[in-house]
């Protein structure tokens, strides 16, 4: 039986990507996960650029990921500047963090995975037969928008995350008004974790690397400690000796190894190496979705969406809890948390800026998020490393193809092609980001 | 945000070029003094966000980048979204930013209240990754801006 598959452009997934599969007498003879996209090189964007420009930059790479964008930025740049934040800003930094967490994975799940079990084309034809569902997905999405526009000034772009801290505090007002939209989703939650309890999710298992950040106290997205199973515990500064790149002939994103094997990274991962420390709801919610946990089904990625959807917003309730118990409240609401007034985050101060290297490192919704940056005593960046979840699972996403297709070879080539496809977007890979940064100039 | 409030929002990528040019548009605005009534927002690349933001108004005004595909950029141009299809259907010429035309479909699906939308095409030369505006993009911002300060006066018998 011979099968070419050329499936140009996969549909709904972020960005444009191809996977060219020729078949012949039952044998893989080309396997392909090919990105067409045009990089945005936005490596060479931030170099040459002062330091305080870097996060501003980065958050304008990805509309959909720009807290962790623009997290991992200032991380990068306060380590190379040794500036240590407050504990209320990295408080409010995981509020942030967990609300893109949380809109990413929503996003994904109604809008490109939905489809799928409904086997409909596209969001188009499931918001005609099952509008109540999509319009769910879009009230817990502006959830997270909320969150953002509350807290940053904006939906998209956090303009307000800076150096430091933030551009303009938020307030206590604001905080309680984070808590109404978190507790108001509660039920479109609960209702989005029914709607996943009932889908089918295909049965095919494949042990791999799985790397995430980790840390002994908590559920790790803002920071943490390299891990995966098999390797000790790395320092984010030391993140070459746990992970390396290589450039790949057909793909303009390079793809990304552990030792000798491919890695999977993203809500999977995480769940694998920190489930321990998921909020109770959480936990509840992996049970109901029959997600035992170490589990090295790919597909089941989506499940773990769902289960780190729910953790977001019981886990931002508790750190609001956090940050009221710790801020004395204000004698009227709308002032500004007396100590995080003044210019401590506002800019940074010359005296301040030195020469260094900094490394800022974040669970992005996809996965683990890398930036690096040096810079010289005026605080103009001499280099930049940056690394992004997707180019990190390329390399598994085509090793878990090639494991299938010889358990799916029998079916009809539109459901090679389906399955295929499920198993793809099931990375929720975002290929407009994604491509990394070869050696390219450009004239401004 | 106000239903009755006139919206104009900018749609693009600053780090990718002229793809930026509505962007450039609204920081320049915002600037300026504008009527009580008109919202301005830096709509970046919101994607599905664009959904929450378009529903929360009844009358629109996006500037977003458009690249000519025949005798090259012209001048600034006014349609309206209907149009906007159309024209990529005839592939005249079309809109970076696909996105406007999804959700503008996927409220549709959705039986959503579609607010009266003008959009505003700068022409663009460059969509290609690096920061600033070409030369001829450049060009077109002044006039951009002047057509907003215009439209968005309630002293113009426009449709706004």
């Amino acid at each position: 039986m011979s099968h070419d598959i050329h499936l140009h452009h996969i549909t709904r997934i972020e960005g444009h990507g191809n996977i060219v599969l020729n078949i012949r007498e039952g044998r893989i003879e080309e396997l392909r996960l090919e990105i067409v996209e045009s990089p945005r090189f936005f490596e060479v964007m931030v170099k040459g650029r002062h330091i305080t420009e870097a996060p501003h930059i980065t958050s304008r790479i990805c509309g959909i990921c720009a807290i962790s964008h623009t997290s991992a930025s200032v991380k990068a740049c306060e380590a190379a500047l040794g500036i240590t934040p407050s504990e209320t800003v990295v408080l409010l930094r995981k509020v942030l963090l967990n609300a893109e967490t949380l809109q990413s994975h929503i996003l994904h799940l109604y809008l490109l995975v939905a489809p799928d079990f409904f086997r409909v084309g596209s969001v188009i034809p499931l918001a005609k037969t099952h509008p109540d569902i999509v319009k769910r997905g879009l009230r817990l999405k502006k959830t997270a928008n909320e969150i953002c526009r509350i807290l940053v000034g904006r939906h998209v772009h956090p303009i307000g995350m800076t150096i430091g801290g933030f551009t303009k505090m938020p307030t206590q007002k604001d905080l309680q008004e984070v808590r109404k939209v978190l507790e108001a989703a509660i039920p479109d939650m609960e209702e989005t974790v029914r709607l996943f309890e009932g889908l089918e999710i295909p049965e095919f298992n494949r042990e791999t690397r799985y790397c995430s950040l980790h840390d002994e106290g908590e559920y790790a997205l803002y920071d943490g400690t390299l891990y995966s199973k098999d390797t000790p515990l790395t320092e984010v500064t030391q993140y070459r000796e746990f992970i390396t790149e290589e450039v790949i002939e057909y793909s303009t994103a390079k793809h990304v190894r552990s030792g000798d094997n491919s890695i999977m990274v993203g809500a999977l991962a995480r769940l694998n190496n920190n489930h321990a420390h998921l909020s109770p709801e959480a936990k509840e919610t992996a049970a109901r979705l029959s997600l035992s946990l170490p589990c090295t089904n790919p597909f089941m990625n989506n499940a773990a969406q769902v289960v780190e959807s729910v953790h977001c917003i019981y886990d931002s309730l508790r750190l609001l809890d956090l940050l009221f118990e710790n801020t004395p409240l204000p004698p009227s609401s709308g002032t500004e948390f007396k100590h995080l007034s003044g210019t401590e985050f506002n800019s940074v101060p010359p005296k301040i800026i030195r020469a260094g290297l900094g490394v800022g490192v974040v669970e992005a919704p996809r996965g683990t998020l890398y930036h690096e940056y040096g810079v010289d005593e005026r605080g103009m960046i001499q280099s930049v490393n940056c690394i992004i979840p997707t180019a990190q699972n390329l390399a598994n996403i085509e090793k878990d193809i090639r494991a299938i297709v010889p358990m799916i070879l029998g079916l009809p080539k539109e459901e090679i092609e389906r399955t295929l496809e499920m198993l793809t977007r099931a990375y929720d890979p975002c290929i407009s980001c994604s491509t990394h940064f070869l050696e390219v100039k450009f004239v401004e | 945000m106000n239903k009755e409030s006139l919206l104009v929002i900018g749609l693009g990528n600053l780090l990718m070029g002229d793809d930026g040019a509505g962007i450039y548009i609204i920081q320049e605005l915002q600037r300026r003094r504008l009527p009580d009534h008109v919202d301005l927002i830096d709509g970046g690349t919101a994607g599905v966000g664009l959904v929450d933001i378009l529903s929360s108004y009844r009358r629109v005004i996006v500037i977003d980048a458009i690249a000519d595909q025949g005798s090259g950029p012209s001048d600034i141009r006014l349609f309206s979204p209907d149009d906007l299809i159309l024209r990529e259907g005839e592939g005249d010429y079309s809109i970076h930013d696909v996105e406007l035309t999804s959700i503008l479909s996927l409220m549709k699906s959705l039986d959503m209240v579609i607010p009266d939308i003008t959009i505003m095409g700068i022409p663009a030369v460059t969509m290609t990754p690096g920061m600033g505006l070409s030369e001829v993009c450049r060009r077109f911002i002044p006039e951009g801006i002047a057509l907003i300060m215009k439209m968005t006066n309630p002293l113009f018998s426009t449709p706004f």
